[in-house]
């Protein structure tokens, strides 16, 4: 147990600056305490540190300015992408017939949407990347874990509390205030069931949002180390990919332009003009996929030219 | 005006001198108050004594008994002894004729 406290006391400490990090650690080797003091002592710093940042007026900003704004556009576009992909499941799942194997329709079909489902949860995953990854480069890195955290804690309560399930019934009400075509309600047999109404939302959510989030986060936090001209290019393109989201969800000033409050195509509705623009937002959401491979190709050169030295 | 805990802190370091880091400052705090003294209390409260200059810190030598780790030297500015200095005499002032014995107030 008390190897368990010292273990969990060192990885609370790594939440500290490496300096005071390594201070701390060499005060509670010379004081001789149990684990469990060493841990309620580190554990006490840790939230004093993180305390005082909330204090300061940057993380607020932070808060209002990007994690909640943000955090909300992913919740609706999870929760959006939830409810296609749960319909789609339905179908398949839940009114499966061995019949359907022997039928080349059912093949086709299949193929279609497991290759848009697929698009889109890539598309959801390259935004939360790009999301965490403007986090993680505005913020300072003893900042990052902080608005990790609060980034987390913003999208539960926006789960918990319905928001796009709220903006869906505003968008609702806005169609029928300006007699606008209706948007079609959610399919009633999919959503009754418990598994498609709540968890597969939340699957899609924590895989999907939290998780490449976080990574983006890490990685955002990590970009000082970037050439400049290359730092300034992952900065537009990262703030690119965000107003793709931001164009893309309804619920906001482009709600109207949708009949159906799902974009069909990004470009619908918007002036021809425009289209072109548009159309290369659409490909810059995609940015993260060039930005792993670069990054994989780099690591396997570098352990290359180590292994040859 | 000092905090009490801001006090405690600065005498501590300015009577270990140049022995002053944090674990000596926590022991000597503990062994005056008999009550322990957590590290987060004492870290934080040394940063606000330096960022209201009346302590100076830097990281220090380690120490095989450190597990090679180095630590916080703290060393009391002259602003920081005449902070404490002002703080010991208003409490010295307050405190005259102040008997804290039960059977004198009884």
């Amino acid at each position: 147990m008390d190897r368990i406290c010292w273990r969990l006391a060192n990885v609370l400490s790594e939440a500290l600056a490496p300096t005071e990090r390594d201070a701390v650690r060499g005060d509670l080797m010379e004081s001789h305490e149990s684990g469990s003091e060493a841990l309620r002592d580190v554990l006490g710093l840790v939230i004093r540190r993180y305390a005082a940042l909330l204090s300061d007026w940057r993380t607020w900003v932070a808060l209002l300015g990007l994690i909640i704004p943000v955090s909300m556009l992913l919740s609706i576009a999870s929760q959006n992408l939830a409810g296609i992909g749960s319909v789609y499941s339905w179908l398949y799942f839940n009114n499966w017939d061995w019949g359907l194997l022997r039928s080349r329709g059912f093949w086709y079909v299949l193929s279609e949407s497991a290759r848009e489902l697929a698009g889109r949860y890539l598309t959801l995953a390259c935004w939360s990347w790009s999301a965490g990854f403007l986090l993680g480069r505005t913020s300072a890195p003893r900042r990052a874990p902080l608005n990790s955290v609060l980034f987390f804690l913003t999208l539960l309560f926006v789960v918990l509390v319905g928001a796009p399930r709220y903006l869906t019934f505003f968008s609702q009400e806005v169609h029928r205030a300006l007699a606008l075509p209706r948007i079609s309600n959610s399919n009633d047999p999919v959503s009754a069931l418990m598994f498609y109404r709540v968890i597969f939302p939340l699957l899609v959510q924590a895989f999907l949002v939290a998780v490449p989030a976080v990574w983006g986060i890490y990685e955002g936090v990590r970009v000082e180390k970037f050439r400049p001209a290359l730092r300034k290019v992952v900065w537009a393109v990262s703030i690119s990919s965000l107003i793709a989201l931001l164009i893309q969800q309804p619920g906001l000033v482009f709600l109207l332009l949708w009949e159906s409050g799902m974009p069909p195509q990004m470009w619908h509705g918007w002036p021809p003009a425009l289209h072109p623009v548009v159309q290369l937002l659409h490909w810059i959401v995609y940015w993260p996929l060039a930005y792993w491979v670069t990054r994989a190709l780099g690591h396997r050169r570098t352990r290359a030219e180590t292994v040859l030295a | 005006m000092l905090g009490e805990f801001e006090y405690l802190v600065l005498s501590a370091a300015f009577r270990l001198g140049t022995d002053a880091y944090g674990a000596a400052i926590r022991r000597a705090i503990e062994d005056a108050t008999g009550r322990g003294c957590s590290i987060g209390a004492l870290y934080t409260t040394l940063d606000r004594l330096e960022n209201k200059g009346l302590v100076k810190t830097w990281m220090g030598a380690s120490t095989p008994e450190r597990g090679g780790r180095s630590k916080r030297i703290v060393s009391v500015t002259s602003k920081g002894v005449q902070a404490a200095s002002s703080f010991y005499k208003a409490v010295t002032r307050v405190s005259r004729d102040v008997s804290w014995s039960m059977a004198d107030q009884a």
